[in-house]
């Protein structure tokens, strides 16, 4: 009896306390999506430095799964000049480069390929014509027990107005 | 050990009785009404899996004054208004309105009116359950920044994104939603108005056309939230505006090419006529006084 009563107790703890980690891994996902707001702001850092590019505001974090696939549509305008970079939590990226690829959101043409570019972390170009571009981006995959982390990504964009040259 | 066992089993099941229950009384953040999402697991806080990003109607401001335009008076959503949104749909909607007439205000330098749409907003980020974006902190920093736009300007785009990162991590994607809607149609009658009557090859004119693309990616995350009878509501209350810009012409355009830079640019540019911005005008006008129940009539 008083082995039965044993493993009973084993047993039910064991399942009290996978409910309590449960718990706070729910809120610990809580707490991350909030703590990932200004994430881009922090980590993302684009390699050269220029201080007439300024922040943009369609830069944003978000929490994301390994592996997952995620699109931004921003609007790039007319004379100005952006550079986009992507940073990730180690815990997702595991210090593998975040791919990602822009097209023309109407014609769907692919503009750059970070997979053509030797796995570019980021990008700059000047805008000749505005139009809305789609920016699909792809975290490196995990395995096993490793799917069921999360983390922050951050995609910042800067700006500024582009350089006019030559005589006019 | 028979008599531990007898004497810490029951306390233990005690214990493990009240562990269950506390875990249990999580809450959750999301109250969207009937269409929310109630259940706090970490699915629900990973991203989806498309976003549609809009600028910061004070970027369009910033940009227009940079082409000379300046600011007229009388355009602003009045103050008293905020008595008119008694339901979560106007609240959130006018949020959005008052930030794009705060930024206004912050970037034209009409000090008068901060205190006031500042005032407006919080009372609405209260009734939205946002109030943490706009503290008695913020108050006095917008006090003592009165006569330093770029400082305003910053606060100003703080308090919005805040409120978007609150509304979104809360699981009020619908409400977010709103927000921007009310935003960027306040931002583009705002913009218009101010910019006055048509003239061909004008940069602030053309500036208007290209708002275009930014209206669509809010059209998109509307379309993603339709689900919300109040997100459904706006973006038909919207579609007009949309249709209105979707129908500029589109002239074939070449690529420019500059040695050692990526150029990227739209295979058309948008040919706007005087008809197409006078459309454009009087839509804009009719779509934010429904949206702000306002009575407001064209300059």
């Amino acid at each position: 009896m008083s082995r039965i009563l044993m493993l009973i107790t084993i047993i039910f703890a064991g399942y009290i306390f996978s409910i309590q980690a449960k718990a706070q891994k729910g809120s610990t996902a809580i707490e991350k999506t909030v703590y990932c707001t200004d994430y881009h702001k922090k980590a993302c850092k684009f390699s050269k430095k220029d201080l007439e590019f300024k922040y943009n505001s369609q830069s944003r974090s978000a929490l994301f799964r390994p592996g997952q696939v995620s699109e931004f549509s921003f609007t790039s305008f007319k004379g100005y000049d952006y550079r986009l970079t992507f940073c990730g939590e180690d815990v997702l990226t595991k210090g593998a480069p975040i791919a990602f690829k822009i097209t023309d959101a109407k014609t769907k043409a692919v503009l750059f390929d970070s997979n053509a570019s030797d796995n570019a972390k980021e990008f700059e170009f000047s805008c000749d014509n505005s139009l809305n571009l789609r920016v699909e981006m792809t975290l490196p995959a995990a395995e096993g027990s490793e799917k069921n982390t999360y983390g922050c990504v951050g995609f910042l964009l800067q700006s500024r107005k582009s350089l006019q040259t030559g005589f006019k | 050990m028979n008599l531990i066992l007898k004497r810490v089993f029951p306390v233990f099941i005690v214990i493990a009785f009240h562990a269950v229950v506390l875990t249990s009384c999580g809450g959750n953040k999301s109250e969207e009404g009937k269409n929310s999402d109630t259940s706090v697991v970490n699915d629900t806080n990973i991203s989806p899996e498309a976003f549609f990003q809009v600028p910061l109607p004070g970027d369009l401001f910033l940009q227009l004054k940079e082409y000379g335009v300046k600011a007229k008076s009388n355009l602003l959503n009045p103050v008293e208004n905020i008595n008119k949104y008694t339901d979560q749909k106007t609240k959130a909607i006018n949020f959005g309105a008052y930030s794009s007439d705060l930024f206004y205000c912050s970037t034209f330098d009409q000090k008068a009116d901060v205190l006031k749409y500042f005032d407006n907003m919080k009372k609405l980020a209260d009734e939205l359950g946002i109030s943490s974006v706009i503290n008695d902190e913020t108050l006095k920093r917008i006090e003592k920044n009165l006569s330093n736009k770029d400082s305003l300007n910053k606060i100003t785009n703080e308090v919005f994104f805040d409120a978007s990162a609150n509304l979104e991590s809360n699981g009020q994607g619908a409400t977010l939603a709103l927000v921007v809607a009310g935003g960027l149609s306040e931002s583009i009658y705002l913009s218009i108005q101010s910019v006055g009557a048509f003239k061909a090859n004008d940069k602030s004119i053309q500036y208007i056309a290209d708002q275009k693309y930014p209206l669509e990616n809010l059209f998109q995350y509307l379309e993603k939230n339709a689900a919300d009878e109040r997100v459904a509501q706006t973006k038909n209350t919207i579609k007009p505006l949309k249709e209105a810009f979707d129908s500029i012409k589109e002239d074939a355009s070449e690529r420019q090419v500059i040695e050692g830079k990526n150029v990227i640019g739209g295979s058309t540019k948008l040919s706007i006529t005087e008809e197409d911005y006078n459309k454009i005008s009087a839509i804009a006008l009719s779509v934010r006084n429904e949206l702000t129940l306002n009575n407001s009539t064209s300059k």
